[in-house]
């Protein structure tokens, strides 16, 4: 097995290296060590930019450096930071990616155990990670108190895959879509193109301003969606709320067990809408002149609407009903709505759209 | 989420042992996670790689006897000696050496004795307390995770143990036998991850584990007792 070999490392470039790889997967050059473009700053307390004397004693020590990488041919930036915080922007330019590190701890000693590894392979994939050092051993370990915050500005073209334990991660700008995946962090993601991923399991998620398929998933925290157009959206959450805006997909599924769904926005012909919570209500508000749909539901409560439904009857504990519109359609195919409350209740509510505006 | 048959997995024992050892890339290593999540079969035989990964670890460095490198050191400074000296403290000198070899003999047959227990009785040594900071902080932030996918499992629970009367008798027991399938991948993935401080691996099998169940009763609150894992919603 041929071995990745590690081209820089923030803070200790040039060392000896890591990770071990899969066949195909060979170092680029170290040379590119030679290319590196540090900028490091002595280590200095938290909150004094000039390195003076700690406000307080009990300041971590922040050691701050900045690298810019070359990344010609980078295809996919993968950050595996378990450490601390990650945030991506799409703005570098093509073929260099900008990293930030930031570590902190409570002494020097358990500073300068904290390390960021860079590494770049032939197959166009750049993978940074940092690592604890242990009993002699570095080891991509979770830490809260002491850690790396990761900013890194990467050419907007990559694909981007980050992972922390309990930092936050959010990624913007990018046009080859984003896989973020925390433990304890919250989730940030806007003014992306292509897919985006996410996976969670707590802390809540923020999506907006995407044009390519979602696919949210969490176990506790709020999710908030706003501006979502592409082939389609899938969220779910255990224990959390979601609320989704502006949702231009054809595919939309929104799943919470003990929370509230609510989804306000222009009703696409011959969309599939399914909101589903099981403990919360499920609130369905198209906005102004809806298109036509046809409506499944079941709710414990009774169904809370004014908009004119037409045919309905009970197929089972479903109700089954259709909205035909205040105009003869001017698509064949009406949408279908499926909205379903086991314990709460469904609102169908049609949202003039300055009215929805404002919210 | 489907039950796979195991005959169909895409992972082999070399993709899986690969991936315990960290020698996969990040994108081979995250399918088989996400493969994983969904193959109890799988998490177990990871978990049991695992097992065999932490135990191997034991082995590499066998901690020699605090005295072993002055008897070393000692019997080398006597061979820089004159010939002469060494004549006239022969008797020490060679007692030294014989120290040292026997310290090496002793060490090797420890050695030899640890590991073959070790390849015979799985278990390894139990966790003991870290004096390292950053090693408890970890183990802090893995607790502070675990606890809250069990917190998230105990509501679900609430939440089926309601659901569940309505279900047929046959329904009901195929969802606690799927249930006992996930405690058990649960309990040994729990009991690997907490064999060896700071285990990231075993953690994480710990969690996709804790994921599997959660997407399992979150699934089964949701559609009742009807549903079977990788349906379509009704």
């Amino acid at each position: 097995m041929t071995r990745g070999r590690q081209v820089g490392q923030a803070g200790q470039v040039g060392q000896a290296g890591q990770v071990g790889q899969a066949d195909n997967r060979i170092e680029i050059s170290a040379g590119v060590v030679l290319a590196l473009l540090l900028i490091a700053a002595a280590p200095a307390r938290a909150g004094d930019p000039n390195g003076g004397p700690a406000p307080e004693a009990t300041a971590p020590l922040v050691d701050r450096r900045e690298i810019v990488v070359p990344a010609r041919g980078a295809e996919l930036v993968r950050i595996d930071n378990l450490l601390g915080r990650v945030g991506i922007r799409g703005t570098a330019r093509p073929g260099e990616i900008h990293i930030v590190s930031e570590k902190r701890a409570a002494n020097a000693e358990a500073l300068s155990r904290l390390r960021v590894h860079y590494t770049a392979f032939e197959s166009g994939e750049i993978q940074i990670d940092t690592r604890v050092e242990l009993g002699g051993r570095e080891r991509s370990l979770p830490l809260a108190d002491s850690g790396v915050d990761l900013w890194l500005e990467v050419p907007p073209d990559v694909a981007v895959e980050a992972k922390t334990f309990g930092g936050d991660v959010s990624a913007s700008g990018l046009r080859a879509g984003a896989k973020l995946e925390t433990t304890g962090g919250r989730i940030g993601i806007s003014d992306v193109r292509g897919g985006v991923v996410t996976h969670q399991l707590r802390g809540g998620q923020k999506v907006a301003a995407v044009e390519g398929d979602v696919d949210l998933d969490g176990v506790e925290g709020d999710m908030d969606l706003k501006d979502l157009g592409g082939g389609r959206v899938d969220a779910r959450v255990v224990d959390g709320s979601i609320h989704a805006e502006d949702i231009r997909d054809d595919f939309v599924r929104l799943v919470t067990t003990t929370g509230q769904v609510v989804l306000i926005g222009v009703i696409r012909p011959a969309a599939h809408y399914d909101l589903r919570s099981y403990a919360g209500d499920v609130r369905f508000l198209p906005l102004g002149d809806p298109a036509p749909f046809a409506l499944r539901t079941r709710s414990a409560r009774p169904l809370d609407t004014a908009v004119p439904l037409h045919g309905a009857r009970h197929d089972g504990e479903w109700l089954r009903a259709e909205y035909l519109g205040r105009r003869p359609a001017p698509h064949p195919r009406a949408a279908l709505v499926e909205l379903s409350s086991t314990l709460g209740g469904v609102v169908i509510q049609i949202q003039p759209r300055a009215a929805a505006e404002l919210q | 989420m489907a039950i796979r048959d195991p005959r169909s997995c895409a992972h082999s024992a070399e993709t899986l042992s690969a991936f315990v050892d960290g020698d996969l890339s990040g994108t081979e290593a995250q399918a088989v996670r996400t493969h994983a999540a969904e193959c109890p079969r799988c998490t177990v035989s990871i978990a049991e790689l695992s097992a065999l990964v932490t135990a191997a670890r034991g082995l590499e460095r066998p901690e020699p006897p605090p005295s072993l490198w002055p008897a070393v050191e000692g019997a080398m400074a006597r061979h820089d000696r004159p010939w002469w000296l060494s004549l006239r403290l022969f008797g020490s000198g060679a007692l030294a050496g014989a120290a040292a070899v026997s310290v090496v003999a002793l060490g090797l047959t420890s050695w030899r004795t640890h590991r073959a227990a070790a390849v015979v009785v799985a278990p390894v040594a139990p966790v003991v307390a870290s004096v390292d900071p950053l090693l408890n902080e970890a183990e802090a932030e893995f607790a502070s995770a675990a606890a809250a996918y069990e917190r998230s499992i105990e509501k679900l629970r609430g939440l089926l143990e309601r659901e569940e009367p309505r279900w047929n008798p046959a329904e009901r027991a195929r969802c606690a036998e799927r249930l006992a399938q996930l405690d058990e991948a649960i309990a040994s993935s729990r009991e690997l991850a907490h064999r060896t401080p700071g285990d990231t691996v075993g953690n994480e099998q710990l969690f996709a584990a804790y994921q599997q169940k959660i997407a399992f009763l979150a699934e089964a609150v949701h559609r009742g007792g009807t549903f079977h894992e990788g349906e379509p919603p009704r």
